[in-house]
């Protein structure tokens, strides 16, 4: 039977939203808004909206549905040139269409598919598995990203040249760890490895527990131990022998991957509840991109993980300890992108090149310690969009024009003024949104839409030209600015551009390096502005009030980011509510960061796995 | 003249990498080579080189066709080895038509497929064509291909595609791009350098293959997937290391990695090191990006430009972007040039390495401002072992599918297709008799 009411977080929220149905609430907006170029008579774009006459026909269409949602939810859609659409009513359209498409079962677990350790999780790995550092960018070829992330099964590909590099690799390890008579006597639990073919295998299912993130079976052991015997019989000496037999556990799947299998006798096509061990690998390489610790061994190994106070009190634990400084470095540096600052090149003199350089690194510290910050002291994760304080440096400080800080030690300052605050203000992103030459309000606001909230505006058609790579004003004698102007007038560019470049006009005070600029070549720097939706603001100070009014499309937006980041697998329809009840959570407890991270751990897509 | 050019350039890398790298490594390993054994006798080699974001046409096809064609400006730079080069006009690639921007082009030019439209999940492409001939050719070398680039691959899904389409151009399997080297140093590492390995490798690796048939069978099937990609790159570890333990180990430089931020210097050592890779008969297929799709490389480098690749390509017709524009194109021609002209001096059979070689140069766009994926630029050098005609200006008739060209390099390395993707014949125009 297909239901027409439409239950938004209701029970999760405690605000009192009201249900939507398809025929009384949405379909009137969408009459009003949409139908007029997107109907029966006339569908722009090969775009129909009116001939869906119910929710299920809705849902039979979710390519075309899902693209509205999102072009409604950014602002894209209706464009500038048609009547406005009221905020209540877009609000409860985004409402209504979201869950609509989610559909009203039970929420999914989906398909991840199986996940590799990425390159700084292998190295990361390694050093708690062989207490062996390793340059994990020197040793392995960089992982593919897909949904802006690393470690993402789909795009994590295998390929000859990982294989031999991970065998290589594996030798170089295996001559530090041989060679050094601590880590050997750890590896093998003695000085030497034992004389007794039995406790040869004791010692090798020890190891491959831990390196396999779960019991070791008889049989894989078995193996091994054939291998170990073998070679002595072969006239290698034990050492050697075991030697061979680690070897073998570090090439193996079973290690390179994070295996997460249906359980026997499961059946096809059903969710199944992850296993402790499997939760257990899931939780670490979340939390701290590493593999558990002995205490999260522990607790799968007694069974005891899958208990939610259990699993709150270790993400509590987690958090707290300095490996958690990888969501900062894995996660916050992928989404916010401000990991691609230590290899930002600024090409010219004009930017002081030389200093710039060295400031790289303190601008992605910057940006990282916030975001720890946040994770470490539980602060709303809404300081990313405003705030009072930066982490800076002396040098940094000197560049950011602020007085009163000391020293080379990143330290927690208190701004002297509102030009700067939360992301926004930071030279990480302010230059990673920047073209070498000049700054781009486009891309700047661009960033804004997608990265902070999550409504990336559609693609350019292909004509659409681009602007010049340098900010002098051209020989036709128009500013960047003017020209950007120029630019919204063309109509097939302005629905778009009007909602983009507002965003980035206002952060023109900071130029690419993320310094602040009060005049460009001898003029003004304007960066006054009117959003799309009318209002009217001026430089940094305001486009961060607005944001503010922005923060649940923020928070809902960071909480899908690591959903997709935790559990390896874009987001599909069906998450919404899931998303929705996380963000429910989230602003009942004033948008706490680890309210979020623990809704994600807790979440049932988290806890569960899918597959055919 | 022209080594003198080289030392500089190296020297310029020593600067650029800092004080990691105390040698000239290439030429340090010279003498070396000989004791690799000679290759055997001419077999024939194919190199595909890619070009981001595409040419002002204007100043790219020659005016004139046949053999005493003139060249234009921007393949002014092939004149020293004009003799050995076909440039073709007229070709397309049709199912890289679809869609927008620069990912459907660059990916689709050596698999003549159309890509699935993903940020990520199920991506979908064809085998490309280099990688269709390291099947059949890399049986018998010691890398059965060689990938190289100079753009590690962004993390951002752009315009609904992943980037992992625009940072690659081979593809091992429809499903799997393979990955391209960035560092010159690794990838001579991986070409030259014992692969370091215990008396038990080939046992170790029958036991983690084992491990991974057991996996297969507990795993759903997007799963099993990756197990066979793992499987399969298992398989090919095995063959280096049974193909080492057969040769001499050659003794060179340890590592010390280096990763030069001169682009020039960069492509440079890249195309040597295919040229390198060719000659000591490491590999026999090869494929190299100059830049990923899209790629923004700033090209100030060069007199008279002062910006990025990609936004000079988006031209607007304003002439001063379009002459900057022109000199990156000219730019890339003169280093496909160079690398010919090193190709011709090294002896190979009974001629030279470049007359047993085809080194196919394109980009998957024509006018970069427009994004126009008519009459593609392409060049193809090399004498194939004297089937290539080259010398001339062959005008082709409009819209030949560019994966005819493909199947006719196909024939010419003996491999036996009858068809690539959607070509309805081979160039006959270009080869001999």
């Amino acid at each position: 039977m297909m239901r027409l009411v439409v239950i938004v977080g209701l029970l999760a929220s405690g605000v009192a939203a009201q249900p939507l149905t398809f025929s009384d609430d949405l379909r009137p907006i969408l009459a009003g808004a949409c139908f007029g170029c997107h109907g029966k008579r006339e569908h722009e774009g090969g775009i129909d909206l009116e001939s869906a006459a119910s929710a299920q026909d809705l849902r039979g269409d979710p390519e075309t549905w899902s693209r509205a949602l999102a072009r409604v939810d950014g602002g894209f859609m209706p464009p500038a040139s048609a009547p406005a659409l009221h905020d209540q009513d877009r609000a409860d359209l985004v409402r209504g269409l979201r869950h609509l498409l989610a559909g009203e079962g039970k929420p999914r677990a989906g398909t991840p598919t199986l996940r590799r350790l990425g390159r700084f999780e292998y190295a990361r790995t390694i050093r708690a598995l062989l207490g062996t550092p390793v340059d994990a960018r020197r040793a392995l070829p960089p992982d593919a990203k897909g949904y802006g992330f690393d470690n993402m099964g789909d795009t994590m590909f295998v390929s000859p040249l990982l294989m031999e590099r991970y065998a290589e690799v594996t030798e170089q390890l295996l001559d530090e760890v041989f060679s050094d008579e601590k880590r050997r006597a750890a590896l093998l639990g003695a000085d030497s490895p034992p004389d007794d073919p039995d406790e040869r295998a004791a010692v090798l299912r020890r190891f491959m527990s831990r390196a396999f993130r779960r019991p070791a079976s008889d049989e894989e052991v078995a193996g091994r131990s054939e291998l170990v015997e073998t070679a002595r019989r072969g006239g290698d000496d034990t050492t050697e022998a075991m030697r061979a037999g680690v070897k073998s556990v570090l090439l193996s799947p079973n290690f390179i991957f994070r295996v997460e299998s249906r359980p026997d006798g499961h059946p096809a096509g059903e969710d199944w509840p992850l296993d402790d061990w499997a939760l257990a690998t899931r939780l670490s390489y979340f939390l701290w991109s590493t593999m558990p610790d002995a205490r999260l061994f522990a607790l799968a190994r007694d069974g005891k993980l899958r208990e939610e106070s259990a699993l709150v009190a270790e993400v509590t634990r987690m958090l707290d300890d300095p490996q958690s400084r990888a969501l900062a470095d894995r996660f916050a540096a992928q989404w916010l992108g401000f990991d691609a600052i230590k290899t930002k090149s600024v090409e010219v003199w004009r930017f002081k090149k030389n200093r710039f350089h060295q400031l790289r690194g303190v601008m992605y510290e910057e940006a990282a310690r916030a975001f720890d910050d946040l994770v470490r002291r539980d602060r709303p994760a809404t300081l990313l969009l405003d705030s009072d304080e930066t982490w800076l440096n002396a040098g940094l400080a000197k560049h950011y024009g602020i007085a009163g800080v000391k020293g080379q030690q990143m330290q927690l300052a208190k701004l002297p003024d509102r030009r700067r605050g939360g992301v926004l203000g930071m030279g990480a992103i302010l230059s990673t949104t920047s073209s070498d030459l000049r700054t781009s309000p486009t891309v700047r606001g661009k960033w804004v839409l997608e990265t902070l909230l999550g409504t990336p505006p559609p693609p350019p058609p292909p004509n659409a030209g681009a602007l010049p790579a340098d900010d002098k004003p051209g020989k036709d004698g128009l500013t960047l600015r003017a020209q950007l102007e120029q630019h919204r007038k063309d109509k097939k560019c302005a629905a778009c551009h009007a909602q983009i470049d507002p965003l980035g006009i206002a952060l023109e005070n900071f130029d690419p390096t993320g310094q602040w600029r009060d005049k460009l070549h001898g003029a003004p720097v304007e960066s006054s502005t009117v959003l799309a939706n009318g209002r009217k603001i001026a430089g940094p100070e305001e486009l961060r009030g607005w944001l503010v009014t922005q923060k649940d499309r923020f928070t809902r937006n960071l909480i899908e980011r690591l959903l997709t980041y935790a559990i390896g697998r874009p987001l599909a329809l069906y998450d919404a509510p899931v998303v929705d009840s996380i963000h429910a959570r989230a602003v009942a407890s004033g948008y706490r960061m680890r309210v979020l991270i623990e809704g994600v751990v807790l979440s049932y897509p988290f806890l569960h796995r899918g597959g055919p | 003249m022209t080594d003198r050019f080289r030392q500089i350039t190296r020297r310029t890398v020593l600067r650029g990498a800092g004080a990691t790298l105390t040698l000239p490594w290439l030429a340090a390993m010279t003498p070396d080579l000989d004791r690799l054994g000679a290759a055997p006798p001419a077999p024939l080699r194919l190199a595909c080189l890619f070009m981001p974001n595409g040419v002002l046409p204007s100043h790219w096809t020659p005016k004139s066709d046949g053999g005493n064609y003139t060249l234009s400006p921007s393949l002014e730079p092939l004149a020293p080895v004009k003799q050995h080069v076909l440039v073709l006009t007229g070709m397309r690639n049709k199912k890289s038509h679809f869609g927008e921007g620069h990912y459907t082009k660059t990916a689709a030019l050596l698999t003549g497929e159309a890509i699935r439209k993903t940020g990520g999940t199920n991506l979908r492409n064809a085998v490309s064509v280099d990688q269709l001939a390291a099947r059949h050719v890399g049986e018998t070398t010691r890398l059965a291909s060689l990938e190289l680039g100079i753009d590690p691959v962004r993390p951002v899904v752009d315009m609904g595609f992943s980037t992992v389409y625009g940072g690659h151009v081979s593809w091992r399997t429809p499903t799997t791009p393979a990955p391209k080297e960035i560092d010159p140093r690794r990838a001579f590492d991986r070409l030259f350098r014992t692969l370091r390995t215990g008396s038990a490798d080939l046992s170790v690796l029958d036991l983690v293959r084992e491990d991974a048939r057991r996996l297969r069978r507990k795993v759903g099937q997007a799963d099993r997937n990756k197990l066979d990609e793992y499987l399969e790159s298992v398989r090919a570890l095995e063959r280096r290391v049974e193909a080492w333990t057969k040769r001499r180990p050659v003794g060179l430089p340890p590592a010390s990695p280096t990763s030069p931020n001169d682009h020039a210097a960069h492509v440079d050592l890249m195309l040597d090191l295919i040229v390198t890779a060719f000659r000591s008969g490491a590999t026999r297929i090869a494929s190299f990006m100059f830049g990923n799709a899209v790629s923004g490389k700033g090209f100030s480098f060069l007199d008279g430009v002062n910006g990025g690749h990609h936004h000079l390509s988006h031209h607007q017709n304003k002439p001063d972007l379009k002459r900057q524009y022109q000199l990156i194109n000219r730019w890339h021609v003169a280093q496909v040039a160079k690398m010919l002209q090193r190709m011709r001096e090294i002896p190979d059979g009974d001629g030279t390495l470049l007359d047993h070689s085809m080194v196919f140069f394109a980009s998957g766009l024509r006018d970069g401002n427009r994004h126009d994926p008519n009459n593609l630029p392409v060049l193809l050098g090399g004498g194939a072992g004297g089937r290539l005609v080259g010398g001339r200006h062959v005008k082709l008739r409009m819209h030949t599918p560019l994966c005819n060209l493909h199947l006719t390099m196909l024939r010419c390395l003996d491999v036996p297709v009858e068809s690539f993707g959607d070509s309805r014949g081979i160039v006959k125009e270009i080869l001999r008799g």
